[in-house]
């Protein structure tokens, strides 16, 4: 995975899904997470200008909601672990005193405050200096990012996806298929948290060309 | 989630599991806030002594508790 392969003659992705891709590491870098995750590919293509990005918008899965359920999960934790209830009892409204910080502080503060509250707890790998520019990642700006291990997951199963339809590059609608199948990280649980099922969408994306959205046997 | 009305209940009702919960999320509440400010305060230049002045604290405890998180900011 590590070593260094022959630079293919066509590129492993589509410009439109590297266009995503890139999106995904401006995303990250605007949270300020570490890493670059299956989220942040979520949330970049929920808001692609892009039929597939449509499909995923018309169930649901929209940047807005997509970002309010990684703030939940974890970037925003600084208050999405405390005890609603209880808070309510007395008076207070955790999500007018998150909107209120937000507006005051921006994201990317309540997002490092988040990881200061949580150290252990942050959903990515962890920097590493050392390994500047090792690994799989995204190199751009002078930032290297590496990706999380749902990342990869997500791109072994789009390579899988594409070599079954023997298709030339890896596109916005295998990109999006690779993605919907990913178990670890935090897509599952930003999905459950929408309320729609990765098999449904799986299956509304791969339908578009009337095919079932089962994932190919890798 | 409880409804208006199940949380107007329990707000009103002397049950120490609620009162005792919404102390110990007020508390954790507490310190997320401090983290906020005091990384805040420390990006607009403020001292320690300042910042430990307004808490209500010692520059000690709150150069402890922040001081190596805050320091990477400059």
């Amino acid at each position: 995975m590590t070593r260094r392969r022959e630079r293919p003659a066509v590129p492993l992705m589509t410009a439109e899904a590297m266009a995503i891709q890139m999106g995904a590491f401006g995303h990250a870098r605007r949270l300020g997470h570490p890493y670059v995750g299956g989220e942040h590919t979520l949330l970049a293509l929920a808001g692609a200008d892009h039929p597939v990005a449509a499909t995923l918008r018309e169930r649901g899965v929209t940047p807005e909601r997509v970002e309010e359920q990684m703030i939940r999960l974890s970037g925003g934790g600084l208050f999405g672990d405390l005890d609603r209830n209880a808070l309510a009892a007395v008076g207070i409204d955790v999500d007018a005193v998150r909107a209120r910080m937000t507006e005051t502080f921006g994201p990317e503060a309540l997002s490092r405050a988040g990881r200061a509250a949580h150290p252990r707890v942050v959903s990515g790998p962890r920097w590493d200096p050392r390994r500047r520019g090792g690994g799989p990642g995204i190199h751009a700006g002078g930032v290297f990012l590496r990706h999380s291990s749902d990342v990869i997951q997500a791109m072994r199963s789009a390579v899988a996806e594409k070599q079954a339809r023997q298709d030339a590059q890896i596109g916005v609608e295998v990109l999006a298929l690779g993605l919907l199948s990913v178990t670890k990280g935090l897509v599952p649980p930003i999905l459950d948290g929408i309320g729609v099922s990765a098999q449904d969408l799986r299956a509304a994306v791969a339908g578009r060309r009337g095919e079932t959205g089962e994932p190919p046997r890798a | 989630m409880e409804s208006r009305a199940d949380i107007a209940e329990a707000a009103a009702s002397a049950d120490p599991d609620v009162g005792l919960r919404a102390v110990a999320a007020l508390r954790v509440l507490t310190e997320r806030l401090e983290i906020l400010q005091v990384d805040n305060a420390r990006r607009l230049g403020w001292s320690w002594q300042d910042i430990a002045a307004r808490l209500g604290v010692t520059k000690q405890t709150v150069h402890r508790k922040h001081g190596r998180r805050t320091g990477r900011l400059g």
